[in-house]
C-alpha cells in the first residue's frame, strides 16, 4: 500500500494519505483536527477542536491480519451515546479498515472487546425498526435476537473515512445478536447500512497487528458465554449421574458383603474369632447396642495371626431421646459401622473393650467381608451435580447481564 | 457444455486457446498482441497493454466458487474514472455461460447481460438517486479503458469511454446499464461477498 504526502490547508501539518481505495471521501488532520474533501482538491469540511485522541491500542497506519485477510487500518470514529462525552461507559472507537481485495470493515474497540463488522447488502426477513428485545429474526439462514436500539454521536474523527463525518453526527442503531455475530443497521439522515459483526479474540488481533499493550476485556453483548470446562462436565454429566446412580444402586444391592460371623454379649469386654477370604475388598463391622439415654465407648482392635495389631478404633455410641414442649425428640444412635481392610486371607481376633463402662451393654457384632462401598461414586454424583448446576447458574447470571437493560428500562 | 475453438494469432502465429463462442476481442497468450476476431477470422486490434499486477482474489484462467458455482475469469478489462481505478472480468460457468464480474475496492458484483426493458433513453437524464422502477439509482460515472488481457465478448479500444450507471434494490440485487455512444446495454445481477468466494478445486 502506496502512502501519498500532503498538507493540511489550514495548519500545514502533514496528511499520510493511505491508499484507502476510492471510496474514501474525507481526510481528518492529526494535527488541527480539520475534515479534508478528498474529492475536492482537500477542501476543509469541518473541524474537531481540541478534542483528545481517545485512549486504544491501535493507531491509524497499522497493518494486520484479521479472517485471513491483510487490513490497514486508515480512519477512526469515536461514538458515545451522550453528546459530548468522549470517554467512559458508552464510548466506543470504530477504526476503519481497508483491504484492497477485501475492501472496507470495521474493527470496533470498546472497554477492550474487539468487534469485526463489515457492510452486507443482504437484509434479514423482518423489518429491525419494529421489533422489541429478544424478539427474534432471520438473517441469511441465522436466527438472531433483537437486542437494543440507540443514538449514537460522533465525538472525534482522525484519518480517511468513506463518508464526511462532524462532531455530534447522529447516528440510530439498533442491534441483533447471535453471539459471536451480531446484525446491526445503522441510520442516518441520508442512508441506512445493515453490517454483519462479530466477536474476536484479542489476542489474535493484538499478535497480528503487533499491539504489546492487552488490555483486559469488559462485558459486550456479543462476547459469547464461555465456561468451556463446566460447559463440558455439564454436556456430560447426565450421563455419568445415571451410570453412577446405577453402579450405586448395583453396589447397595448386590456388594453389601458376606456375614462371616455374629456374636452377642454382654460384658464389658469381648474377643471375638473371625476368618477372612476375600481380602480383596473391605470388612465391615456392624455395631447394634441397646443403649437408652445413654452411651457406650469402645476400644477395638483387630489382630492377626501374628498376634500383630492390623487395626484398631475407638467408638462411641449413645442415644438420647425425650418428649419436650409437645415434640419428641431424639439424638444419636444405637447403631455404628467401621470398615477396614486386611492384607491377606486368615484368622483374625477383634478385641472389645469398654473400660469406662459401668454397666454392660448388650451388643451385636456383624462382621461381613467382600464388602464395596458406594463412596466414589456418591462423590462422582455429586461432583456432576455441582457442575451441571454451577453451569446452569453461571449461564442464568451471563443471561441477567446481557439483558439488564431491559430491566434497567424498565426501572426507569 | 464446452466450448473450444482454434484459431491462429495473425501476429506470431500460436495457437489461440478460445473458450466462448462469442469471443470478439483476445490476447495472445504468446506475444501479448490483441485480435480482433469477426466472420473474416482474425486480424490485429490497435493499442497493446499490459496490466499492472494488483491485489486480487481473481486471477485470469484461475477457476473460483461462489454459492456452489463454479466460474472461470477467461478475461480482464481494467478501467479508471477520476484518479481510481476498478476492474472487469469476463467469466465462465460449466455449461459455457458469460458473466462480468466488477471488483471494486472489494465490491464484487457479477451481473450477466439481459434485455434493455427500462424506460431509459440517455444518460444525461438520469440523475443519482432516481427511483427506475423499483430500482434506485446508486452510482454514475464514466469509464475509460486501461487495457484488457485473456478473452472478451465485446470489442474494446484502449482510452474508449463509456458511461455507466448503477442502479440498487435493498437486497443487494443490482443492475448496471451501460452506455457506448448511442448504444445502451443492462445487466443485471447481485453483489457477492468477498468472505465467500473460494479457489475451485479445478477449472
Amino acid at each position: 500500500m502506496s502512502i501519498q504526502a500532503l498538507t493540511c490547508p489550514n495548519c500545514g501539518g502533514s496528511i499520510d494519505i493511505l491508499g484507502g481505495g476510492r471510496q474514501v471521501v474525507s481526510l481528518t488532520c492529526k494535527y488541527c483536527g480539520c475534515v479534508l474533501d478528498a474529492e475536492d482538491d482537500f477542501k476543509i469540511l469541518a473541524q474537531f477542536k481540541k478534542v483528545k485522541i481517545p485512549p486504544s491500542p491501535f493507531r491509524i497506519g497499522m497493518q494486520g491480519e484479521i479472517k485471513g485477510v491483510k487490513f490497514t487500518i486508515i480512519g477512526m470514529v469515536a461514538y458515545s451515546c451522550s453528546v459530548g462525552r468522549t470517554t467512559g461507559e458508552d464510548t466506543w472507537i470504530d477504526f476503519m479498515l481497508f483491504s484492497p481485495t477485501h475492501g472496507y470493515a470495521w474493527l470496533s474497540y470498546e472497554e477492550g472487546v474487539l468487534i469485526f463488522s463489515r457492510r452486507t447488502r443482504s437484509i434479514p426477513s423482518q423489518n429491525m425498526p419494529r421489533l422489541s428485545p429478544k424478539e427474534k429474526l432471520v438473517f441469511e439462514g441465522k436466527t438472531y435476537k433483537f437486542y437494543e436500539s440507540y443514538f449514537a454521536y460522533v465525538t472525534f474523527v482522525q484519518g480517511e473515512l468513506t463518508w464526511v463525518a462532524r462532531k455530534n453526527d447522529r447516528v440510530y442503531i439498533f442491534e441483533a445478536i447471535r453471539p459471536p455475530f451480531g446484525l446491526s443497521l445503522e441510520r442516518t439522515k441520508n442512508e441506512s447500512e445493515y453490517s454483519i459483526s462479530e466477536y474476536l479474540k484479542a489476542k489474535d488481533v493484538y499478535e497480528s497487528f503487533g499491539v504489546s499493550r492487552e488490555v483486559s476485556e469488559g462485558f459486550h453483548p456479543l462476547k459469547p458465554f464461555s465456561a468451556p470446562l463446566l460447559k463440558a462436565f455439564s454436556s456430560v454429566s447426565a450421563v455419568f449421574m445415571a451410570i453412577s446412580a446405577v453402579i450405586i444402586l448395583f453396589i447397595l444391592i448386590y456388594k453389601s458383603g458376606t456375614t462371616v460371623r455374629e456374636d452377642f454379649f454382654s460384658t464389658r469386654s469381648r474377643q471375638i474369632n473371625f476368618h477372612i477370604d476375600n481380602p480383596k475388598h473391605l470388612v465391615e463391622l456392624e455395631i447394634n447396642t441397646n443403649v437408652n439415654n445413654s452411651w457406650v465407648y469402645y476400644d477395638i482392635s483387630v489382630i492377626d495371626e501374628h498376634n500383630e495389631e492390623v487395626y484398631s478404633l475407638g467408638k462411641e455410641i449413645s442415644y438420647y431421646h425425650g418428649y419436650e414442649g409437645g415434640e419428641s425428640w431424639s439424638e444419636g444412635s444405637r447403631q455404628t459401622s467401621a470398615f477396614f481392610k486386611v492384607s491377606k486371607a486368615g484368622d483374625y481376633l477383634l478385641l472389645f473393650n469398654a473400660p469406662e463402662n459401668r454397666h454392660s451393654v448388650a451388643t451385636q457384632v456383624i462382621i461381613k467381608e467382600g464388602v464395596i462401598r458406594p463412596y466414589y461414586f456418591v462423590w462422582l454424583l455429586i461432583f456432576f451435580f455441582a457442575a451441571s448446576t454451577l453451569y446452569v447458574i453461571r449461564y442464568a447470571s451471563y443471561q441477567a447481564k446481557l439483558w439488564k437493560h431491559l430491566q434497567d428500562d424498565d426501572d426507569d | 457444455m464446452k466450448f473450444s475453438r482454434e484459431i491462429n494469432c495473425p501476429q506470431c502465429g500460436s495457437t489461440l486457446p478460445l473458450h466462448f463462442t462469442y469471443t470478439k476481442l483476445a490476447q495472445c497468450p504468446s506475444c501479448g498482441s490483441h485480435i480482433f476476431l469477426d466472420d473474416a477470422g482474425a486480424r490485429l486490434a490497435g493499442e497493446q497493454s499490459v496490466l499492472s499486477q494488483e491485489p486480487s482474489l481473481i486471477s485470469l484462467n484461475e477457476s473460483f466458487s461462489y454459492a456452489h458455482k463454479v466460474y472461470t475469469p477467461r478475461g480482464h478489462v481494467r478501467y479508471k474514472f477520476k484518479r481510481f481505478i476498478w476492474d472487469e472480468w469476463w467469466l465462465s460457468d460449466r455449461n459455457g455461460n458469460g458473466y462480468w464480474l466488477s471488483v471494486d475496492d472489494g465490491d464484487y458484483i457479477l451481473e450477466k447481460e439481459i434485455p434493455f426493458d427500462l424506460p431509459i433513453y440517455s444518460f444525461k437524464k438520469i440523475k443519482l438517486n432516481q427511483e427506475i422502477q423499483s430500482w434506485s439509482v446508486t452510482e454514475l460515472g464514466e469509464g475509460e479503458c486501461l487495457g484488457y488481457e485473456g478473452e472478451l465478448p465485446e470489442f474494446l479500444e484502449i482510452g474508449e469511454k463509456h458511461q455507466y450507471a448503477h442502479l440498487s434494490k435493498t437486497d443487494g440485487e443490482m443492475m448496471t446499464i451501460e452506455f457506448f455512444g448511442k448504444t445502451k446495454k443492462l445487466y443485471s445481477g447481485k453483489w457477492l461477498d468477498a468472505y465467500d468466494i473460494r479457489k475451485a478445486l479445478s477449472s
